[in-house]
């Protein structure tokens, strides 16, 4: 089903910091702050993790001029077991937390959550994103970074980046959120960790396919 | 769509891996550690009071030493990358093996992070090493006893 929101709640700011592979990407000029140590000079992976939620999370306050105190939920998640990176920025930004792990819908599903908490009219400004840090992830799932296993031309690679959107009530000269639909889970038997775009796009089209019926959409162009 | 269905596009739609060309990588790549190999071994009998018999064990050790010095510099993946599995088998791959899981687990402690996770990836190499030892000793030693072959 598709939610219709009434209020349109708008995406006010966004804040994005990215490590040095990302960089290299065609959308380096997107990035707030890009750090040249994947660590972000700190003393572990995860550490560095959690420094750059919070530095994507302070960069979307400042576009707007709010402090944190002003921020009534944040919403987020990474991939490291219990979500720590994202818990312990969540103690650091003291903003009431809730936290999400939809794998790669992270993102999605918490800017969704966003806007249905603005609709309710429980926020006035929230905070929602995702992140992830290449060498903490490869732990957490596959292989110690120096291990030389061969990854087939179909591996994904995790980034090392935190994105964090301002989600506020409805103003005209901001992008607004109209419709969302959440999608199902979808499993074709799909087995390969190495191939995990064959595993997800079933869910995806499913997800999309369902939202554009269900608004009378050809696509998702604006 | 249908499992199989899907299955099957899924199967149209992914490159093959390049079998011969990785294969030609592989044997060459370990090809070539295996050279190094035979050169340390050279040494040894050269050098010091080596046999063949016995320059094994500080050949093994020396090769092990290279592919740890490699892996703590972040080359051996690069080799890893593209040898597959000519850098994978040699015994310089279970130094890899063993060094990278005590760089990553170097932050969670000496005795849990290191010590606990050291062998995470080589254990298997040692478990199955020492089991299938055991057994191929075992049918040596019934077939030295029943007179068909001698030790």
């Amino acid at each position: 089903m598709v939610i219709l929101f009434q209020t349109k709640p708008s995406l006010l700011a966004g804040g994005v910091v990215a490590g040095p592979l990302e960089n290299r990407s065609v959308f380096s000029q997107y990035f707030d702050s890009v750090y040249d140590d994947e660590r972000w000079q700190m003393k572990t992976n995860e550490q560095g993790h959690r420094k750059m939620i919070e530095e994507a999370c302070e960069y979307a306050m400042k576009k707007m001029g709010v402090q944190k105190g002003d921020i009534d939920y944040l919403m987020g998640g990474d991939l490291v077991n219990q979500m720590t990176p994202t818990n312990f920025a969540a103690r650091d930004l003291e903003i009431p937390f809730i936290g999400l792990f939809s794998a790669c819908a992270t993102s999605v599903s918490s800017v969704i959550i966003a806007c249905l908490l603005t609709e309710l009219g429980a926020a006035n400004f929230s905070l929602a994103g995702a992140s992830s840090q290449h060498n903490a992830i490869e732990r957490q799932f596959r292989y110690p970074i120096n291990y030389g296993a061969q990854k087939p031309q179909t591996a994904q690679w995790t980034v090392t980046a935190a994105g964090y959107a301002l989600i506020g009530k409805h103003r005209e000269e901001y992008p607004s959120i109209e419709a969302a639909t959440i999608g199902k889970s979808v499993d074709y038997g799909m087995d390969d960790p190495f191939h995990m775009g064959a595993a997800m796009a079933p869910a995806a089209f499913q997800t999309i396919q369902s939202h554009l019926q269900q608004r009378n959409q050809k696509n998702l162009s604006l | 769509m249908e499992k199989e269905q899907y299955q099957q596009l899924e199967q149209n739609v992914t490159p093959k891996p390049p079998y011969l060309k990785n294969v030609a990588k592989a044997f060459f790549v370990g090809g070539f550690i295996c050279a190094i190999g035979q050169a340390v071994s050279l040494f040894y009998i050269i050098f010091f009071n080596f046999t063949e018999a016995t320059a094994g064990n500080p050949t093994v050790a020396t090769v092990v030493f290279f592919s740890m010095i490699l892996t703590g510099l972040g080359l051996y993946k690069r080799i890893g990358q593209f040898a597959g599995a000519g850098s994978a088998v040699p015994v310089t791959g279970f130094g890899n093996a063993v060094v990278s899981a005590a760089i990553e687990h170097r932050s969670e402690g000496l005795v849990l992070g290191v010590g606990g996770n050291l062998f995470k990836l080589a254990g298997s190499v040692v478990l199955f090493g020492v089991v299938s030892a055991f057994f191929v000793a075992l049918i040596k030693y019934i077939l030295v006893t029943i007179g068909v072959v001698s030790w």
